[in-house]
């Protein structure tokens, strides 16, 4: 072997593992789900090609347009948490005795489990007995107790509250990260200019950490429409009463695993596929543009 | 010196000899063959007596444990069991070394499986490294026998094995006129009460309703005297059983159409509706998975429900989470629906139908079923075999000491009685959530029932093509 061939070759080479890696548990997925999309299966028997039939069930299918719808609203969670998660480093980005504590603590539930967390918020929400229902009936807001997590209307909204609480400490982290890299000199300047402390923040700190709000918005707008956990463990699988919880990736996980309609589920999941990546270059650009 | 042991050795010889010849024979000895003596009369013209002596020696016969023929040599087979270990190891390797006696050269490798066992052996299925033997709850057994994985057991098992179990219970799972699986160990479901409860509401036991149509009633008392509603639960792995049995709904036509709209369905599902709506049963305990059972035993435990229909094997759990509450605790059968019938309550042992060992397997998934196995088991926990003659055992008949033991006496009875009264649905799964939609819909939703149902049935003959 020459050396004009071994030089192009050593790229590849050192590129070899991961490519081979991320063919495997990436691509091979990524086209076998396109493939099973025109397929009828159910895991136990072999792939039956049904063109676009499963395509147009999706059309038809009411319950896939209210997770579609779900998933959306899930987004609010989104400037929720970035505000949140602002706020909390601001407050948390400075030098007092114990402050560590308080990061460390605030990051607690983005290390705990997701289904303790679930079973937790379960028990705060219980029908009969639960520390909410316990308040509010001191607080005399209401005469008798709600069983929140069989009301259609309750059910997304504490899904979304019990999201913001689990990702709020991972986002904080972040923006500390961002906020202790803006030089101090700006701040001095803007005192100097005549700044209080809110607009210090809003003339200097935001704009110091747009990109950081940029990779956040990216990362937990995606992670809003991939919702999964907090349905599953707060519906107890079910997706909750009329399906009212169901978003986008539990209606795929029902069809693929619980009625074991891969096929059809395949098909969502190329739905799901489109709408993130498109989601993800909207959001980028847009972001981009409002930097430039 | 050699004088003076002489003595005492001479006397030691002499006692050892008249005790032993004191003694049994036999007495702490190995087995030895038989020896019978038979005295054997001949009149003889002599009239001599003569005495003649007949050594039997027995010859070992087939065991009669091993009841499947030309199992396959030096087979290695896999099974899986569901939630058994750690409580249960010592039972489970007790049982498979008998297998052995009873099978030689047949090898068990045995693996438990807990929460994702479904998942885990729909996938190896797939893969096509189905373990040999495996235990699954009955619920789950249609599905893999309508797809056509698993051995029919109906063809597997000679006729008098399949004699040994009630037959509602080997018939339980019918697909194509041919049983998938082999009944295992069976729940009674019954009233688990809280005296307490039905002390403050004014009601004794004897009060506890014995129908359908009297638990609503029962439910209504209650919570008017206590403010306490009941938990009632559907099946939800398979709501159209609960329509069946305690609605007495038919649930499919000659030609196998759906027809659980039918007046009697609406009237069933109004049932529950008019029961959310007084708030006289618990909204979020009506539907839950067969998997949260816990979640309504919780309930339960913290003194919330009058009682919980649950199997005895439960009831350690409540005497774990509250003690207090034990002594107030009572089990007794639970309402019949308006069918009259009672549906099994069911662990099944199924044999995958391309394991390379199909004698070998089935001759497990028959020993752990047997009914010295089933005696076995039912000894270590309130569970009940689903074999009639274990029954036979004293063990059954034995007066209830403790609460969990209050059904051991009646349960013969309870599971002889159990039978599948629905036909084999297509598509169970997806039909169910039709249902469960239907449901929600008019418990949850202010559907009428009648309408929630009608839907049901269009949308659930339109997926079966009718």
């Amino acid at each position: 072997m020459n050396a004009r061939i071994r030089s192009r070759l050593t790229p590849y080479l050192f590129l070899a593992p991961a490519l081979i890696f991320m063919s495997v548990f990436t691509l091979y997925p990524l086209l076998a789900v396109g493939y099973y999309s025109f397929t009828e299966y159910d895991i136990l028997r072999p792939p039956a090609p049904v063109g676009l039939a499963n395509y147009q069930r999706l059309l038809n299918d009411g319950v896939f347009w209210l997770s579609l719808r779900n998933s959306f609203v899930y987004l609010i969670v989104t400037p929720v948490i970035i505000a949140l998660a602002i706020g909390l480093a601001i407050a948390l980005n400075r030098t007092l005795p114990g402050i560590s504590v308080f990061r460390a603590l605030y990051y607690i539930p983005v290390i705990t489990g997701s289904v303790a967390i679930g079973i937790a918020w379960q028990f705060l929400f219980n029908g009969s007995g639960g520390p909410i229902n316990g308040l509010l009936l001191w607080l005399g807001v209401i005469d008798k107790p709600i069983v929140f997590l069989t009301e259609p209307s309750y059910i997304l909204p504490i899904a979304m509250l019990m999201t913001i609480w689990m990702g709020v400490g991972y986002y904080m982290v972040v923006f500390l990260a961002a906020l202790q890299n803006i030089p101090e000199d700006l701040y001095d300047a803007a005192r100097i200019d005549g700044c209080n402390h809110w607009q210090k923040h809003w003339h200097v700190s935001i704009p110091g950490i747009r990109p950081a709000i940029v990779f956040v918005a990216v990362i937990s707008s995606l992670s809003a429409l991939k919702v999964f956990d907090e349905i599953y463990v707060l519906t107890n699988a079910t997706g909750g009463v009329l399906n009212s919880g169901s978003t986008m990736v539990f209606y795929l996980w029902k069809q693929a695993f619980r009625l074991q309609n891969v096929g059809y589920a395949s098909a969502i999941a190329m739905v799901l596929l489109v709408i993130t990546l498109s989601f993800s270059i909207l959001n980028v650009r847009l972001l981009e543009r409002r930097e430039d | 010196m050699r004088r003076a042991f002489a003595l005492p050795l001479a006397i030691i010889t002499l006692l050892s000899l008249i005790l032993s010849a004191c003694g049994s024979s036999t007495a702490n000895q190995p087995a030895q063959p038989q020896v019978v003596t038979q005295i054997v009369r001949e009149t003889q013209i002599v009239q001599v007596e003569k005495t003649v002596e007949v050594v039997v020696t027995p010859t070992p016969g087939p065991n009669p444990e091993a009841v499947i023929s030309d199992v396959e040599a030096g087979a290695e087979i896999t099974f899986w069991t569901f939630y058994l270990s750690p409580t249960f190891d010592k039972y489970i390797q007790d049982t498979i070394a008998r297998f052995n006696e009873a099978y030689p050269g047949v090898k068990v490798k045995w693996e438990d499986r807990q929460a994702t066992l479904q998942e885990e052996y729909r996938n190896s299925l797939a893969a096509g490294n189905a373990p040999d033997v495996v235990n699954i709850p009955t619920d789950w057994v249609l599905e893999f026998a309508q797809k056509d994985q698993l051995l029919n057991m109906s063809q597997a098992l000679p006729p008098a094995v399949q004699a040994q179990y009630f037959e509602g219970l080997f018939n339980q799972v019918n697909v194509g006129g041919a049983s998938y699986q082999v009944p295992w160990y069976q729940a009674v479901d019954g009233y688990l009460v809280n005296k307490q409860i039905l002390e403050q509401a004014g009601l004794t036991m004897d009060d506890l309703p014995k129908t359908f149509d009297e638990q609503k009633e029962f439910c209504a008392k209650v919570k008017a005297a206590t403010g306490i509603p009941c938990g009632l639960r559907l099946n939800t792995g398979n709501l159209l059983q609960s329509m069946a049995y305690e609605g007495n709904v038919t649930i499919m036509d000659a030609n196998g159409r759906f027809v659980f709209d039918s007046p009697e369905a609406v009237s069933w599902l109004q049932y529950y509706v008019d029961m959310i709506k007084d708030g006289t049963t618990a909204r979020d305990i009506l539907l839950l998975n067969s998997s949260d059972d816990r979640i309504g035993l919780e309930r339960f435990t913290s003194g919330q429900m009058p009682f919980y229909v649950t199997g005895p094997q439960l009831i350690r759990l409540v005497r774990e989470s509250n003690p207090g509450l034990y002594g107030y605790l009572a089990m007794v059968p639970r309402a019949v629906g308006r069918s009259g019938k009672l549906p099994p309550v069911s662990m099944s042992i199924v044999v995958s139908k391309n394991t390379k060992y199909p004698r070998a397997a089935a001759a497990l998934a028959a020993f752990m079923t047997n009914p010295r196995s089933m005696l076995e088991f039912s000894k270590l926990v309130q569970i009940f075999p689903s074999t009639p003659a274990s029954y036979d055992d004293p063990f059954f008949t034995q007066p209830p000491v403790a609460i969990e033991d209050q059904v051991r006496p009646i349960a013969r009875d309870i599971i002889s009685r159990q039978s599948n009264i629905l036909p084999e649905i297509p598509r169970l799964n997806e039909v169910n959530e039709i249902v469960r939609q239907a449901i929600e819909a008019a418990v949850f939703g202010g559907v009428p029932a009648e309408q929630a149902l009608k839907d049901a049935v269009a949308q659930a003959n339109a997926l079966i093509g009718k």
